[in-house]
């Protein structure tokens, strides 16, 4: 199994690990918006064959309430076929590394649904995230979502906490989406640039 | 008073560690890891004062800078360093040069508001703000007003402009905007609102025009030529970006337009493949080599470019230098494991199998988990060897090591598994004691049998036997009575791994039709397992779910022996029964249900499935291949327009996407764009679409008696072709898990999924060039005379038509009679009913027209009296079909002989506008000369005559046909079905079509 970045070309593949878990179905914008201004902070999980077998979609969050830079997983899945392996936990490992070493990220947030007792228990036990807050209504069907953080200092000494399975389906939608899908074409990149004036 | 301001946009710290010690020549300051944390933290802005006369060496100040501090003269500024780290706001840039000279990613908003806060932009605040707003009708009313009162304000007009074409008032705003492409003198705020103007009208070229000209007037604005780079690189003229990006590179000579440059230049030779050794390449090379001379490279995305046209030029020496120097560690970075993996890469390339037999164990000693760098390690090292029993062992003992340090992972073991089946011959551990020592670790994942099954495809019937029992025998399960999983979860996937690796290994189905035990066995284990685990998380497949899928594939497989729809109908049930929801199950009935014609059932699914966006590319073939054959024709064209509109502006948004990636010299996303845009626009979904929807558009456009000739035709490019070979395949035709063994079923002994594409393909392209060769002879004959190009054009495409039916001719053969098997392209169908004729004749007939009026009338009356014979054929091949199957339990559909129907009605449909083109021409006749037009007219009256009669007689078979089955609709029994008479709206369109033959005034 092969972690790598995501690119433009992993976008329907990625989408199709969300067939069978997430309700969500992103337009192509959302997913660039992501892979071109963060593409550090997003991967795929490939299998034997090469095959895009679960993605984690994940941002700096650009205008932080609190002013402390954070990262943000919009969105995880992991096909049903692949699950038990350990993967989403690879993935959200990677992508908080690339967050604290490039973007000096202090924690990372996410949101699941409170019916999803799998998840929540995974987060909890397996990934070291904390319930910080419940907001509510936050998915569209009225569902509330529990607002959770996992600290990021000192994580680049420790990354890897154990090797348990992941033991379900991550299911993450960040409300950000809706932002994300009025932006106009125009999408914003914030990394590697030199322009001199 | 002037400043050199460099922004630095910079991700890590070592990165912009390293910048500023360059830039400060390495005085005073020590940036660590921390550094970074330090500027971050405390400073939102930093600014570095070399000149600062209170100081004896360069500091930084903390703190936001404000206007004063850069305006005030007593600050005697030189050069002033800004880092940019992540939210800054951009007020402080408009402080200090007046303008955006640099896309700041803080402000991005459309339409651009003109900064400065002049008379200009006062006037018309209110007016963006309504158009930003979506207040279009308001906007159009205040520039209107605006216009009236500063009849000078271009702006205004521009605006007004957008509005109306937001408004969806295309036609006046083009008349508008379009009279600007030839101004001269337009002012910056006005080239860029024109800019957003013709980027939403798709008139990327007048773009380019505008900037040209602004250029011309100003050759030294380093704004307007970046301007005009970009608008080049909108329209994909890689020449002109790169005259542009190095005249840019001349007058300001930064290192983006450097790169904007070479990138120019490297995309000519990824077009131009006769050139690209010879000359593109070598000169992005000489250019990117003599920046390393000068030790230039800062940043990885500048190496990136170079390492992509060193690869180019298969120059993996100096890649592996450069990879191995100091530009290696800029990249090290940028991407997790980049180097290392592009080292083995580079390696492998040039066969130095040593360096990468040593690279991949170093990789994967450090990330166990790599799989594909096991393979290149055993290929390497099979490739190097000449000992290969003893690099065999070494290679084994390595994978135990390893297995040893790190037993939770898959990888080694898989490993070890990938060696025998390499090493055949050499293998000294038999593959099956392999693949048992896996499964007893790790045989109740879900990929297990996923991963093993390649290795098993080749194993003979006594292997296969041996392998199932070694298996069987390390769990404790009773194999008689189908009991003992006590809820246990892990037991239960390893008896999914062994059923699943049986149902691929076994071939019995013929002696599974006989006896009906697999099936009730295995319905057994799906309601113990339905109830030994009751709570299972509903977003995880549910532990029965396998059991069903085997039972519905087992009655499949017993339809396709016997060909009784009763083993269908059985199937339908038990998934329709199963309690728990589920894609996989969703998808099998989706599957079932357009294999027995029952689009309703289809539409109820693939809504439920929510298959859009992305997925259209993906899985849209599921309902793209049936809806419009089976009589669905509205949902069809609703189906159609969304795939469209996905397709059309994600093509089009890749365009600002890879603006961006110049703007903010991401040159790898470049390319990576470029192939995304390069795969939509060639994928089989979208063409098939687009050419499917213009068909519809053709019959349906026509059908309330408008003329043809007043029908919208322009969404096709007659200028292109769609390049047949250049059709990508992007169907997922393994979304339904399958256990067919391909060396032994039949069905899918051939590559099916390689054939399906050809088929695809095939039909296509004998769809496309024939709706292309209608549409062009309309458009032919819309104007009075004959244009002898337009008609070369046409001749050029019906011959192209007429090739493509011998392709379809030879792809006939192939076909596919398996409800999970790719779909079906009703080619058998299609020539059954002669359709490839009828079009053939369709398209010489309007050929004939080239010397109208003056025609011979005797080949005239030969194309008519062929045309009527064919139709007159077809309808009788109809007669003797049956358009419904009856049997004991249930009646279907008969898809195969409806689907000839549809497209009876489609050619049927087509030749009225034949004659409604015929009709016209002569209307235009009678008042130039008589010489042909009774002979003419009475002809066509003959032939409409006889159209309508067959149109009279297929409705009267539609109404026999439900009639002899004494079913007004479709009936399945036991099963949950709602169904759609599907029919209706095939009987509907032949009705509009005899209103409109005898519309024509004959």
């Amino acid at each position: 199994m092969n972690i790598r970045h995501a690119r433009p070309d992993d976008l329907m593949n990625m989408q199709h690990c969300n067939l069978q878990c997430l309700p969500e179905n992103y337009q192509m914008k959302y997913y660039l918006y992501h892979g071109l201004s963060w593409p550090q902070l997003s991967y795929v999980a490939c299998d034997s064959d090469g095959r895009v077998v679960g993605y984690v979609l994940a941002k700096m969050e650009e205008d932080p309430d609190d002013q402390v830079p954070h990262g943000h997983i919009t969105s995880l899945a992991v096909k049903r076929s692949h699950r038990r392996l350990g993967l989403a936990r690879k993935l959200m490992d990677q992508s908080a590394r690339a967050m604290r070493e490039c973007f000096n990220a202090k924690y990372v947030s996410l949101h699941v649904r409170v019916s999803n007792r799998a998840a929540l228990s995974l987060y909890k036990h397996n990934l070291g995230f904390e319930v910080s807050d419940i907001e509510a209504k936050y998915y569209g069907d009225g569902e509330d979502a529990f607002a959770m953080r996992r600290s990021l200092v000192g994580f680049e000494n420790d990354p890897s906490a154990n090797e348990e399975e992941d033991k379900d389906l991550l299911n993450i939608v960040s409300r950000n989406y809706l932002d994300c899908v009025l932006l106009k074409t125009v999408i914003i990149v914030k990394f590697r640039i030199n322009v001199y004036i | 008073m002037s400043y050199t301001v460099l922004t630095l946009f910079l991700q890590t710290a070592s990165s912009i560690a390293n910048t500023i010690r360059e830039m400060i020549g390495g005085n005073g300051f020590q940036f660590s890891s921390a550094g970074i944390v330090l500027i971050s933290d405390f400073l939102q802005v930093e600014f570095w004062r070399p000149a600062d006369k209170s100081l004896d060496r360069p500091c930084i100040i903390s703190g936001k800078i404000s206007k004063n501090d850069i305006a005030s003269p007593n600050n005697e500024l030189n050069d002033l360093l800004i880092v940019y780290p992540l939210d800054i706001p951009c007020d402080v840039f408009i402080a200090s040069t007046g303008t955006h000279l640099f896309f700041c990613p803080s402000c991005v908003k459309e339409p651009v508001m003109p900064p400065g806060d002049t008379v200009t932009e006062r006037r018309l605040r209110k007016l963006y703000e309504l158009i930003d707003n979506g207040n279009n009708k308001p906007a159009i009313q205040h520039a209107d007003k605006l216009i009236k009162k500063f009849p000078e304000l271009i702006e205004a007009r521009i605006l007004k402009g957008i509005a109306l074409w937001r408004s969806k008032r295309h036609d006046e705003a083009e008349k508008i905007i379009l009279p600007f492409s030839f101004e001269d003198d337009l002012s910056e705020s006005a080239l860029n609102l024109l800019t957003v103007c013709f980027r939403e009208m798709h008139h990327c070229s007048e773009i380019v025009r505008i900037y040209q000209k602004a250029v011309k007037k100003c050759p030294n604005s380093e704004e307007l030529n970046s301007q005009l780079f970009m608008a080049h690189v909108r329209v994909g003229n890689y020449v002109e970006q790169q005259n542009v990006a190095f005249h840019l590179y001349k007058i300001a000579p930064n290192r983006p337009y450097f790169f904007w440059g070479v990138m120019s230049v490297y995309l000519q030779a990824k077009f131009n493949k006769k050139l690209a050794m010879t000359l593109y390449l070598p000169l992005c090379k000489r250019k990117l080599d003599k920046l390393k001379e000068e030790k230039n490279f800062v940043s990885a995305e500048e190496v990136q470019l170079y390492l992509i046209v060193l690869e180019e030029m298969q120059d993996f020496i100096t890649a592996i230098d450069i990879l191995n120097g100091p530009m290696g560690k800029i990249l090290e970075d940028s991407e997790v494991n980049f180097v290392i993996q592009k080292l083995i890469d580079y390696n492998n390339n040039l066969h130095k199998y040593d360096a990468v037999i040593k690279l991949c164990k170093q990789h994967i000693v450090k990330n166990v988990e790599s799989f594909s760098n096991y393979k290149t390690l055993i290929s390497a090292c099979y490739e190097l060897n000449e000992d290969k029993e003893s690099s065999f062992d070494d290679l084994l003992a390595f994978f135990q090591s390893l297995q040893r340090q790190h037993p939770r992972s898959l990888c080694p073991c898989m490993g070890k598994i990938h060696l025998a089946n390499h090493y055949k011959l050499f293998c000294k551990v038999p593959l099956t004691s392999l693949v048992k020592e896996f499964f007893i670790q790790f045989g109740d994942k879900p990929c297990f049998y996923n991963f093993i099954r390649p290795y098993i495809n080749c194993f003979s019937d006594t292997e296969s036997k041996e392998l199932l029992n070694s298996l069987k025998e390390t769990l404790t399960f009773s194999w008689e009575t189908f009991s003992g999983f006590q809820k246990d979860l892990k037991l239960v996937s390893k008896y999914h791994s062994i059923f699943q690796i049986e149902s691929f290994l076994v071939d019995d189905r013929n002696s599974v039709v006989e006896s009906s035990d697999f099936v009730d066995n295995y319905s057994i284990l799906v309601s113990t397992a339905i109830n030994e685990f009751q709570d299972y998380p509903k977003i995880e497949t549910h532990p029965s779910e396998i059991f069903l899928l085997l039972v519905v594939h087992r009655l499949l497989d017993s339809y396709i022996i016997t060909k009784d729809s009763n083993y269908l109908h059985k199937a339908i049930c038990r998934l329709q029964q199963y309690s728990i929801s589920s894609t996989q199950i969703q998808f099998s009935l989706l599957r079932l249900y357009s294999f027995i014609g029952l689009t309703k059932q289809c539409i109820s699914i693939y809504e439920k499935l929510e298959i859009k966006q992305l997925l259209f590319d993906t899985l849209g073939y599921t309902m793209v291949n049936y809806m419009q054959h089976l009589g669905s024709f509205q949902f069809a064209r609703k189906l159609y327009d969304a795939i469209l509109k996905f397709f059309t502006i994600s093509i089009r948004e890749t365009t600002e996407y890879i603006i961006n990636a110049y703007r903010y010299g991401t040159f790898n996303k470049i390319f990576e764009i470029m192939t995304l845009k390069t795969s939509l626009m060639h994928s089989l979904c979208y063409n098939k679409v687009l050419s499917e929807k213009l068909i519809l558009d053709l019959i349906f456009d026509t059908d309330k008696s408008q003329s043809i000739f007043a029908l919208n035709l322009s969404e096709i490019n007659l200028e292109d072709d769609i390049d047949i070979e250049e059709i990508e395949d992007h169907r997922d035709l393994e979304v339904l898990t399958c256990w067919y063994r391909p060396s032994l079923a039949d069905w899918s002994s051939r590559d099916l999924h390689l054939d399906s594409f050809l088929n695809e393909k095939a039909w296509l392209n004998c769809r496309f060039l024939f709706i292309k060769a209608f549409i062009i002879a309309i458009q032919m004959f819309t104007k009075k005379t004959i244009d002898k190009n337009l008609f070369q054009k046409f001749s050029s495409t019906a011959i192209s038509f007429n090739n493509s039916l011998e392709n379809l001719h030879r792809c006939s053969n192939v076909s596919n009679n398996h409800p999970f098997g790719p779909p079906m392209v009703p080619f058998k169908e299609f020539l059954y009913i002669s359709s490839d004729e009828i079009m053939s004749n369709m398209l010489e007939t309007f050929k004939m027209l080239e010397n109208w009026p003056n025609i011979s009338l005797e080949a005239l009356y030969g194309k008519f009296t062929a045309s009527s014979e064919l139709f007159t054929s077809a309808f009788s091949k109809i007669e003797n079909m049956n358009l419904f199957e009856s049997n004991s339990v249930s009646s279907f559909l008969n898809v195969p002989n409806f689907v000839t129907l549809e497209l009876f009605v489609e050619v049927f449909s087509l030749q009225s506008s034949v004659c409604e083109v015929f009709v016209v021409l002569l209307s235009r006749l009678d008042s130039n000369s008589k010489s042909n037009f009774c002979d003419i007219r009475k002809e066509l009256f003959q032939i409409c005559q006889n159209l309508k009669n067959l149109g009279a007689s297929t409705l009267s078979f539609l109404d026999k046909s439900r009639q002899m089955v004494k079913l007004q609709y479709l009936k399945l029994e036991d099963c949950n079905v709602d169904v759609h008479d599907a029919t209706h709206e095939l009987e509907n369109l032949i009705s509009k079509k005899l209103a409109y033959l005898s519309s024509f005034n004959l």
